[in-house]
C-alpha cells in the first residue's frame, strides 16, 4: 500500500541542504575561490611575502576550490538529480528535486499554494509567457488570492493529490516533477482554473505546453553537455570520402541533404514517422532492389524523413550497409535548365549518375522524380526513363525518389519496369500530436526571423484551424505556413510582436474568405437574420427559408457534426419557383458571393460513364473533385438530381455521410466546409395539385413515399439529407412581388445611367400574365422583362428620349405583344 | 504550522534517515569515477569517429579516391606496365594518407585515455595529494619574478641662474 514519507529520500535531503546553501550561490563561490587560488599561486611564484602568497594558503585555497567544485557537482548531478526509477511504495521516492521543494513548502490550506514556490522554476516562466501571462502579475494575483477567505480554511490533503500526480505520468516509474504538480492543479486549483479559462486554455492544452517546455529544457541541457556522445558524434569524420571516387558533376548538381538551409539548427527528428523512416532504411540497406520512392502529398514531410536518415548515417547509427554514405539531393531545376534543354539535360543526368556510381558512397535523392519522366516533349521537360533504368537496376547506386500520388500514378506506376525498380513507401499526414512536436521545433526559427513571440494559443490555432479549413494541403506544412504568415502579419500590423490566436484567425480569414474563430459581430448579425437576408432575393417559400436558416445557424454555432457538409438539402418543387435562386442567395449570404457556388446540371450525367467527369480518371481530376479541392468553401448545386445515373447518386451517399470523397487520382476531397443542395422537379405535379386544393400537412410524406415507390430516389439517399424542403407553387401576389424584384434589379443596373423605371399596377399585372405559367413558373419572366422592358428603355436611351434623372413609367400598353412573340390559346406569352 | 509529515493522514512506516555525508562519500568514490569513466568513453568513441579509424582500416589499401586505370584484355606490355604503376601509386598514396590519419587518431586516443585515467586517479587521490602537498612545500626552481632594480638616474648638471639683459 502506498504511503508518503519524504524524510527517508535523498531528494528531501537535497532540498534541506539547498535551503542551507542555496544553489544559486554555488557557482559564484567556486569562481571566487578559484580566482583567489590563482592569485595566491601567483603571489607564491613571485616570491611575494605575506600569508596570502604562502604555499600553505595556496594549497588551502585550492582544497577549498576543489571541495566547493566537488560539492557543486555532487549537488547538481547526484543529490538533486531525478531519482532513479524504482518500484517503491513511498510516493516521495518518485518526486524530483523541484517537486520535493514545492511539496515540502506546503502547509495546510488551499492546494493553490503549491503554485507559489513554482516562481523559482525557470520553466514556469516559459509556460506563463507562452500563455500570454506576465509572471509577476500571475504571482501577485496568486498571493492576493491566497489571502482571501475563499482560499483560507480550505483543507486539502497533499498525499492523495501527489498520488494523483504520480499516476498521471505516462511511465509509472518516471519521476514526478513540478510539471505534473502543475497539471494536477489545473483540475484542483480554482485560481489556476480561472487563469487558464481566461487564457482560453484547456488542461489538455496545458499538457501539450508542458511537453513543449520539457522538450526545450531537454534540448538546452543537451546542447550544454558537450561531453555527451551525441554532441561528440556531431562532427563529421576526417577522410570519409577518401575511398570514394571524384564526382565533379555530382558535386555540381547535388547537395548534401543535411546541408540544406531549412535543416540548419534542426534536430532532424522525424516526429510520428518512425515507421516510414525504418522502412526506408531497411530497403536502402538490403541487397538487391534497394531504391525507394516516397509517395505523399507535397509538404507532408518526405524530405525530413530522408534528412533525419542522413543525420543518423553521419553518426553511425544506421544499418551497416549504409555506413559512411552520403545522401545528396539532386537539383532537378539546374539539371533541366538550358537552351537545348532535352539533350543537355539527358547528358547532365548521365554524368551525374555515372559520378554517383563511381563515387560508390552516394545515395541520390530526387525530389519530384515524376518531372524526369515527362512524356509530353515540351520545352524544359525530359523523359529520362531509359537513362535512369540501367542505374536503378544496379546494386552500386541507390536512388530515393519522392513524388506525389498523382505523379506516381501518372509516371512511375504507368510503367512496370520503373515501378518494379522502386520500393514504394507511402507517407501520409502525421497525427496532430506529432504536428505539435514539429511546430515546437519550427517556432524558434520563426521567432528569430520575424522577431516575434508566438503564444501557445497561436500554435494551437494554427494546427486546429488549418486542420479544419485547409483541407487541400497536408500537415505539417499547412500549419507551418499559417504560423509563419501569422508571425509576419503580427509583425507588420504595428500593434506588437506577440502572435496570438487572433492573428492566425485573421490570416486564415484572408486566405479563405471565411470568418473563422469566434463568430464576428457582422457574421452573427447575418446568421441571426438569415431569413431576412434570403428573402431579399427569394419571394415566398417561408418554410423552406426557415429550415435552411436554422440548419446554417446550427452549423456555425458548432452544434452539428464537423465530419459532414455544413448543410445538405434536397429541394423539391415545380420549376421556376425559386429553388436555384434560394441556392444563389444562400451562397451570397454565407460565403460572401454567388461565385462561391458550383453548379452541376445532373441531366448531363445520365450515363454511368459520366461518373469519371465528376470524380476524374487516371490522368486527370474530375469537375466536382477539382472544384472542391480548389475552393473547399463552396455551395454545390446539383440541379435535376433525379436525372443522374444511380451510380452517381451512390457516390453522393458517401459525400453526404462522411463529408469526403476520394477521386480517381487517390486524392481525398473534403466536403465538410461545403453546402450541398440538390434540386428536383420530381413530385412537382403532386405539389401543384395540393396547392390548388388546400395546404396539406401530410403532403411532404406523401410526395416522398411516391418518389420512393416510383424508384426515383432510394430511402437511404433521402435519409442522408439534413432537410428535404418543399417549394410551393407561387401565388399571384408572390408573382407580382417577383416582378417588382426584377424591376428593382433592373433599376440598380440603370442607376449608372441615372434613369429609373417605375411600373404601375396594370403593367405589373401584365408582366405577371406574360411571364408566369403553371408549367414554367417564374422562369419566362426574366425573358419578358428583357424583351419588353429593357429593349424599350434601350431604344429610348439611344433616341435621347430618356435623360439623366428621368423616370420611365412602364404602362401596360408598353408591354404589347411584338410580332415575333407567340401566344397560346389563353393569351399567355410563350417563346 | 503543520509540517508536511504532520499534515499527512497516513503515517509512513518509520524508515532510516539517510546521511548526506554518506551520500557524498558514495558519490565521490563510486558514482563520480564511473561518470568520469563514461565521459572518457564518450571521448574515445568520438575520437574514433572523428578520425574515421574503422573506415580507414577497412580501406587501408584502397585506391586514393578510386583513382585507377582500368586494365583491359589487349596484349600491350607497355600499357599493362603503366596501368600497374599508376594503380600501385594510387594505392600507396591512399595507404600513406590513411596510415597517417590512423596514427594521428591513435595518438589522440592515447591522449584521451591518458587524460581520462589521470583525471580518475587525481579525483580518487586528490584528498591525499592535497594533504601531502600541504606538508611538503616544493622548492621554487622558477626564476624569481621580482623585477630587477633600475639603475639610478644620472644627476642633472647644476645650471647657473639666468641673467636678465636689457630688461631693467
Amino acid at each position: 500500500m502506498e504511503y508518503f514519507e519524504p524524510i527517508a529520500t535523498r531528494t528531501y535531503r537535497a532540498v534541506r541542504l539547498g535551503r542551507i546553501i542555496p544553489e544559486s550561490t554555488l557557482a559564484p563561490l567556486v569562481t571566487g575561490s578559484a580566482l583567489a587560488t590563482a592569485l595566491s599561486a601567483g603571489f607564491w611564484l613571485a616570491h611575494a611575502s605575506g600569508t596570502f602568497g604562502s604555499w600553505h594558503a595556496t594549497i588551502l585555497l585550492f582544497a577549498l576550490t576543489d571541495a566547493l567544485f566537488a560539492y557543486t557537482l555532487f549537488f547538481k548531478t547526484y543529490l538533486s538529480a531525478p531519482p532513479a526509477p524504482r518500484d517503491s511504495a513511498n510516493i516521495a521516492d518518485r518526486l524530483d528535486y523541484s517537486a520535493m521543494r514545492i511539496a515540502t513548502s506546503f502547509t495546510s490550506g488551499d492546494l493553490s499554494a503549491l503554485l507559489l514556490p513554482m516562481r523559482r522554476e525557470p520553466g514556469m516562466e516559459f509556460v506563463l509567457v507562452r500563455l500570454g501571462i506576465l509572471p509577476a502579475a500571475f504571482f501577485r494575483k496568486l498571493t492576493q488570492y491566497l489571502q482571501t477567505d475563499a482560499s483560507r480554511g480550505t483543507r486539502a490533503e497533499l498525499a492523495p493529490f501527489l498520488r494523483t500526480c504520480a499516476a498521471s505520468t505516462s511511465d509509472p516509474s518516471a519521476p514526478v516533477s513540478w510539471r505534473e504538480i502543475l497539471l494536477g492543479l489545473a483540475s484542483r486549483s480554482p485560481f489556476l482554473q480561472q487563469t487558464l479559462s481566461d487564457a482560453h486554455v484547456e488542461p489538455a492544452d496545458l499538457k501539450r505546453l508542458l511537453a513543449w517546455q520539457r522538450a526545450e529544457e531537454v534540448r538546452r541541457v543537451a546542447v550544454k553537455r558537450f561531453w555527451s556522445r551525441e554532441n561528440l558524434l556531431r562532427a563529421r569524420g576526417i577522410g570519409r570520402d577518401w575511398a570514394a571516387g571524384y564526382a565533379a558533376s555530382l558535386d555540381r548538381f547535388a547537395t548534401e541533404v543535411t546541408d540544406l538551409p531549412q535543416y540548419a539548427d534542426s534536430s532532424l527528428r522525424p516526429y510520428g514517422r518512425t515507421a516510414e523512416a525504418e522502412q526506408t532504411e531497411r530497403v536502402l540497406a538490403r541487397d538487391g532492389k534497394n531504391n525507394v520512392i516516397l509517395v505523399g502529398p507535397p509538404g507532408v514531410g518526405k524530405t525530413m524523413i530522408i534528412a533525419s536518415l542522413a543525420r543518423r548515417i553521419e553518426r553511425g547509427e544506421t544499418l551497416a550497409p549504409l555506413a559512411y554514405k552520403h545522401i545528396r539531393r539532386l537539383d532537378t531545376g539546374a539539371l533541366l535548365s538550358g537552351n537545348n534543354a532535352t539533350q543537355d539535360s539527358e547528358t547532365r543526368l548521365r554524368l551525374v549518375l555515372a559520378d554517383a556510381m563511381r563515387a560508390g558512397n552516394s545515395i541520390l535523392l530526387i525530389d519530384d522524380i515524376h518531372t524526369l519522366f515527362d512524356e509530353s516533349g515540351a520545352a524544359g521537360t525530359i523523359n529520362a526513363r531509359e537513362v535512369l533504368l540501367p542505374y536503378l537496376t544496379s546494386a552500386r547506386l541507390q536512388v530515393i525518389g519522392m513524388t506525389t500520388d498523382e505523379g506516381y500514378h501518372q509516371t512511375v506506376a504507368a510503367h512496370a519496369d520503373l515501378a518494379g525498380a522502386f520500393e514504394k513507401v507511402e507517407v501520409r499526414e502525421p497525427e496532430k500530436e506529432a504536428v505539435y512536436a514539429v511546430l515546437r521545433e519550427i517556432v524558434p526559427r520563426i521567432e528569430a526571423h520575424d522577431r516575434a513571440l508566438i503564444l501557445f494559443q497561436a500554435l494551437r490555432a494554427a494546427i486546429e484551424l488549418s486542420d479544419r479549413y485547409l483541407k487541400n494541403a497536408p500537415f505539417p506544412e499547412k500549419a507551418i505556413d499559417l504560423l509563419q504568415e501569422a508571425a509576419v502579419y503580427a509583425h507588420t500590423r504595428g500593434r506588437g510582436t506577440i502572435v496570438t490566436a487572433a492573428d492566425v484567425e485573421a490570416v486564415l480569414a484572408r486566405k479563405t474568405g471565411i470568418p473563422v474563430g469566434d463568430t464576428a459581430a457582422s457574421e452573427r448579425t447575418v446568421l441571426l437574420s438569415l431569413e431576412q437576408e434570403l428573402h431579399k432575393r427569394v419571394i415566398g417559400q417561408d418554410e423552406a427559408i426557415s429550415v435552411i436558416a436554422n440548419a446554417m445557424r446550427r452549423a456555425r454555432a458548432g452544434v452539428t457534426s464537423a465530419k459532414k457538409p455544413i448543410g445538405s438539402f434536397l429541394f423539391l418543387g415545380p420549376t421556376g419557383v425559386g429553388k436555384t435562386e434560394t441556392a444563389k442567395a444562400l451562397a451570397a449570404a454565407y460565403f460572401g458571393a454567388e461565385k462561391h457556388m458550383v453548379r452541376f446540371d445532373m441531366s448531363e450525367y445520365q450515363e454511368q460513364s459520366s461518373l469519371s467527369r465528376l470524380i476524374g480518371h487516371e490522368s486527370e481530376g474530375g469537375l466536382l473533385t477539382t472544384a472542391l479541392l480548389d475552393h473547399p468553401f463552396s455551395l454545390v448545386l446539383l440541379d435535376e438530381i433525379e436525372k443522374a445515373h444511380p451510380d452517381i447518386l451512390n457516390v453522393f451517399l458517401q459525400v453526404l455521410d462522411d463529408g469526403r470523397l476520394t477521386d480517381a487520382l487517390g486524392r481525398t476531397v473534403d466536403f465538410t466546409n461545403a453546402i450541398i443542395i440538390a434540386t428536383s422537379n420530381a413530385g412537382a405535379e403532386m405539389i401543384r395539385e395540393a396547392a390548388n386544393t388546400s395546404h396539406d400537412a401530410g403532403l411532404k410524406a406523401r410526395v416522398l413515399e411516391s418518389l420512393q415507390t416510383q424508384g426515383v430516389f432510394r430511402p437511404e439517399f433521402l435519409n442522408r439529407f439534413d432537410a428535404i424542403v418543399m417549394f410551393d407553387p407561387l401565388t399571384e401576389t408572390q408573382e407580382r412581388q417577383i416582378a417588382a424584384l426584377m424591376l428593382a434589379d433592373l433599376n440598380r443596373r440603370l442607376a449608372e445611367k441615372g434613369v429609373s423605371v417605375a411600373a404601375d399596377d396594370a403593367a405589373l399585372a401584365k408582366l405577371v400574365a406574360l411571364g408566369f405559367s403553371t408549367e414554367f413558373g417564374a422562369r419566362p419572366l426574366r425573358r419578358v422583362i428583357q424583351d419588353r422592358v429593357e429593349n424599350v428603355i434601350a431604344k429610348k436611351l439611344l433616341a435621347g428620349e430618356l435623360s439623366r434623372g428621368s423616370t420611365f413609367t412602364l404602362r401596360a400598353e408598353d408591354l404589347d405583344v411584338s410580332p415575333t412573340d407567340k401566344t397560346d390559346s389563353s393569351g399567355t406569352y410563350t417563346h | 504550522m503543520e509540517t508536511l509529515s504532520e499534515a499527512l493522514p497516513q503515517a509512513a512506516p518509520r524508515t532510516r534517515r539517510g546521511c548526506v555525508l554518506l551520500d557524498f562519500l558514495y558519490w565521490y568514490f563510486v558514482v563520480a569515477p564511473r561518470s568520469i569513466f563514461g565521459i572518457t568513453q564518450n571521448y574515445l568513441v568520438g575520437t574514433i569517429h572523428r578520425f574515421s579509424i574503422p573506415l580507414h582500416l577497412r580501406t587501408l589499401f584502397s585506391y586514393w579516391h578510386r583513382d585507377f586505370e582500368v586494365r583491359d584484355n589487349r596484349i600491350d606490355p607497355a600499357r599493362a606496365l603503366r596501368v600497374a604503376v599508376v594503380n600501385t601509386i594510387s594505392r600507396i598514396i591512399g595507404f600513406l594518407v590513411r596510415m597517417t590519419t590512423i596514427a594521428l587518431g591513435l595518438a589522440a586516443l592515447a591522449l584521451v585515455l591518458a587524460v581520462g585515467m589521470g583525471l580518475i586517479l587525481f579525483w580518487l587521490f586528490a584528498p591525499f595529494v592535497l594533504v601531502f602537498a600541504f606538508s611538503h612545500e616544493p622548492t621554487r626552481s622558477l626564476p624569481s619574478l621580482r623585477l630587477p632594480a633600475l639603475p639610478p638616474l644620472p644627476a642633472l648638471p647644476k645650471l647657473a641662474p639666468p641673467t636678465i639683459h636689457g630688461i631693467l
